[in-house]
């Protein structure tokens, strides 16, 4: 699967076609507008319908939170993670927690790691629900989004009776988790699993196989195997190119070593290939989430770890496969404080935008609605 | 001439355009209703609810919308085009109005006038609309609503030739081009619907796209556009839009159901022929709604291809058969249909039924070939099996990405 298209750097690109004033047209998308998800601005030059170039301008909402956990103990930033995206919390603390116990030395319980993976695949899918529902409300259906959010919703319950809390959730601690599953918690799931697959199922039926679904998203932003590995993608993005980069399985971390982990892999690196493997990755998540649950073992839920820790001076990186991607965080501390001394997100959704000019140029302005929506940002992280 | 007859006809018009407005007024106020209870039904939602008691489903929301949208302050954005601003749902508005005076209610009976062109002058009215959408966009000074304003005129010009198309051969079949004539010529043979239903879908999907209506709803397509040529508009202005577009969906369903669903033709005789006419229109009109709750947008040039390479020729070919079968095939059967506790008798011209045949089975292809008609290209379709579902990483993927 080679391709033959040269990367061309992007200031070469746009330096073919000069600004044409009676002909172009700036047009200013967002921050304000419905399909930017959030507040991502587009400068785009057009020409009639067509893309001549896209300038994304991000950091309308910069919040520091980075600097933000260098103010925090360890224990106290986990939740700073469910605002930085507040679309995947659970995963985001997972990244969180995993880099402070790298620094510790904690070792996990087992029941946790387990408890862990449950939680993260239902985040997984709460946030791939946003991602699917979103995305074919930008093309124009206005049904199966509330489909997607009705589930959603479910998810968001389960979580609160988890840990207390719809959305920030706070439920991961530094060696574990904060509440063991609650009684009957458990069936309560697998009830919604069960529904969970039906609706992929219908909206496999509804979105997947609509025809103009089809038209407006096969072929359309096509992302080639070599460019997605040189612009650095991951997570969907890079796996609906063919690449098989799944942090799951690449760099096994927490309980996903011993659960038999399929990466969701298509060819097509088109849009629809990207909604297909998040379609396919929540099929995945039940499995994993059955999976995880006819093994759960018993015992503690979180090691013994202090409120307040000082961890030795040091440095880690841990990485989660988050549901937009490779969501990593780094960890310095100075062996003094109680706090991180240098907390770093690598944030898939900001890693990912990069490549939407390069998607964008010469396509129509629906296109770029689709375009976007396929990449699945969340600008909360993109911004942090 | 006679002054009394002047006046006579003159009164005649003034209620006829009462009927009109107070009909449009009041299906908009409905249809917003039924619009949102539809939707929201289909999503598992509510709709509307709590205004009023419980059982009108909050049906007076309607009402409560349409007072607050009154009371709105005028906004004009500053640097506007203030008078065309100011004309452009007025531009809008008339010709929908405009529309509705040839329209048939009932036998003998139309909303204003029994127009012997009233095909033509129902067609050319309603097109005028195009230039309120235009005039909008332009007036506004908004990039957004420039752009929703042309593929507006882009959209409404293309699907008007499709869908006036898609009428001539109901005409010629009926062999008069008033709207009244085409329903009596089906009273007395049987639905053009049941005849020519490839041109009725040419003509519903025209239908759908001179309305602006899912899937072809890009002039106004929220997703990009924010909300097209009615970006600057709020208050009353936006409320005109908003009435006018119900009521082009009306004077699309009304020209459904007098051309290709027998207008005022149903049982129990003459008396109810408004209300047959009202339920055909409602029919048609719960269709466009159920569209809108199922389909995604298509893209502009997806739009424009699948008007001008796929419906005109299809209407075109309708065309010529209907002409060449009338020519070839004289002679009349009469047909007897046994329905229910009833007969249903008319008399067929002989050439209706190669046509109808002929038609259904273009019908049948048409739907069937729908999704490459829609695509017009291949699907640029990338090297690789699309169809491998799930691969097991063995080794480092990027290494293998890398070196294939």
């Amino acid at each position: 699967m080679t391709t033959t298209e040269k990367l061309v750097p992007l200031d070469q690109q746009e330096a073919e076609e000069p600004f044409d004033a009676s002909q172009d047209l700036i047009l200013n998308m967002g921050p304000q507008h419905p399909s930017t998800h959030g507040v991502l601005r587009l400068v785009m030059r057009l020409r009639g319908e067509r893309v001549v170039k896209c300038t994304p301008v991000i950091g309308y909402l910069h919040r520091g939170i980075e600097k933000i956990f260098e103010s925090r103990t360890y224990m106290g930033g986990i939740r700073y993670c469910d605002q930085f995206e507040y679309i995947s919390n659970m995963l985001n603390e997972h990244a969180y927690v995993g880099a402070a116990e790298a620094l510790l030395g904690v070792e996990v319980p087992r029941r946790a790691e387990y408890i862990r993976v449950i939680v993260d695949e239902l985040s997984r899918c709460s946030a791939h629900l946003v991602g699917v529902g979103t995305y074919v409300l930008d093309l124009g259906a206005w049904t199966p989004v509330t489909y997607c959010f009705r589930e959603r919703e479910r998810i968001l319950d389960l979580f609160e009776a988890l840990g207390g809390s719809r959305f920030n959730h706070n439920y991961f601690r530094v060696g574990g988790v904060l509440f063991d599953l609650p009684t009957g918690w458990l069936g309560t799931l697998e009830k919604f699993l069960g529904d969970f697959g039906k609706l992929l199922d219908e909206l496999e039926e509804l979105v997947s196989g609509n025809e103009i679904f089809r038209a407006r998203t096969v072929g359309v932003g096509v992302i080639p195997q070599d460019v997605a590995v040189a612009y650095s993608l991951s997570g969907p993005n890079i796996r609906g190119s063919g690449v098989p980069f799944d942090m799951r399985t690449y760099r096994p971390y927490g309980a996903y070593p011993e659960l038999d982990v399929q990466p969701q892999v298509r060819y097509g690196g088109d849009c629809f290939s990207r909604y297909e493997v998040r379609l396919y990755e929540m099929r995945e998540a039940i499995r994993l989430c059955r999976l995880a649950m006819a093994n759960l073992p018993g015992g503690p839920i979180q090691a013994r770890v202090p409120h307040a820790v000082r961890p030795p001076k040091g440095e880690a990186y841990f990485t989660v496969e988050g549901a937009k991607g490779d969501l990593s965080l780094y960890m310095v501390s100075d062996g003094l404080s109680q706090n991180p001394y240098r907390a770093k997100v690598r944030g898939p959704s900001f890693v990912n935008l990069q490549i939407l000019p390069r998607l964008v140029k010469g396509c129509t302005m629906a296109d770029v609605v689709a375009i976007l929506g396929s990449i699945d940002i969340v600008l909360g992280e993109v911004d942090r | 001439m006679d002054l009394t007859l002047i006046l006579g006809q003159l009164g005649r018009l003034v209620i006829g355009l009462l009927i009109a407005i107070v009909f449009v007024i009041g299906s908009a106020l409905v249809l917003s209703w039924g619009d949102r209870k539809m939707l929201a039904y289909t999503q598992d939602r509510f709709g509307p609810l709590h205004s009023g008691p419980r059982w009108l489903q909050g049906l007076p929301f309607a009402i409560a919308d349409t007072l607050k949208l009154l009371l709105k302050e005028d906004v004009v954005p500053g640097e506007a085009d203030k008078i065309l601003h100011l004309l452009a749902p007025v531009m809008f508005v008339m010709p929908m109005l405009g529309a509705y005076v040839a329209l048939p209610l009932a036998n003998q009976f139309p909303v204003a006038a029994d127009l012997n062109v009233g095909l033509i002058f129902v067609v050319a009215v309603s097109s005028l609309s195009t230039l309120g959408v235009l005039t909008a966009g332009w007036s506004s000074n908004n990039k957004y609503s420039t752009l929703g304003g042309l593929r507006a005129v882009a959209q409404n010009i293309s699907y008007e030739v499709p869908l006036v198309l898609s009428l001539v051969p109901a005409a010629m079949m009926a062999g008069t081009l008033s709207l009244s004539g085409i329903v009596s010529a089906q009273v007395s043979t049987v639905w053009f619907g049941l005849l020519l239903p490839l041109a009725a879908l040419i003509f519903f999907i025209c239908g759908l796209a001179e309305t602006n209506r899912n899937p072809f709803d890009l002039p106004e397509a929220e997703n990009e556009l924010v909300a097209g040529y009615l970006t600057e508009f709020s208050g009353i202005r936006w409320a005109m839009f908003f009435m006018a577009e119900y009521g082009n969906m009306v004077v699309i369903c009304w020209m459904a159901a007098t051309l290709f669903l027998g207008g005022w033709h149903g049982p129990f005789g003459e008396g109810f022929g408004w209300l047959w006419t009202m339920a055909k229109l409602y029919a048609v009109m719960f269709v466009f709604l159920w569209v809108r709750a199922t389909l995604p947008r298509l893209r502009i040039d997806q739009l424009m291809g699948f008007a001008w390479k796929v419906l005109i020729p299809l209407a075109l070919v309708n065309i010529g058969l209907v002409g060449t079968l009338a020519v070839l095939v004289p002679g009349t059967i009469p047909v007897a249909l046994p329905l229910g506790i009833t007969v249903w008798q008319f008399t067929l011209p002989v050439y209706a039924l190669p046509l109808a045949a002929v038609n259904w089975a273009m019908l049948a292809i048409f739907v069937w070939k729908l999704p490459s008609l829609v695509l017009l290209r291949p699907a640029t379709k990338p090297e690789s099996a699309r169809a491998v579902k799930q691969t097991v990483v063995v080794g480092n993927p990027l290494a293998d990405a890398a070196g294939r």
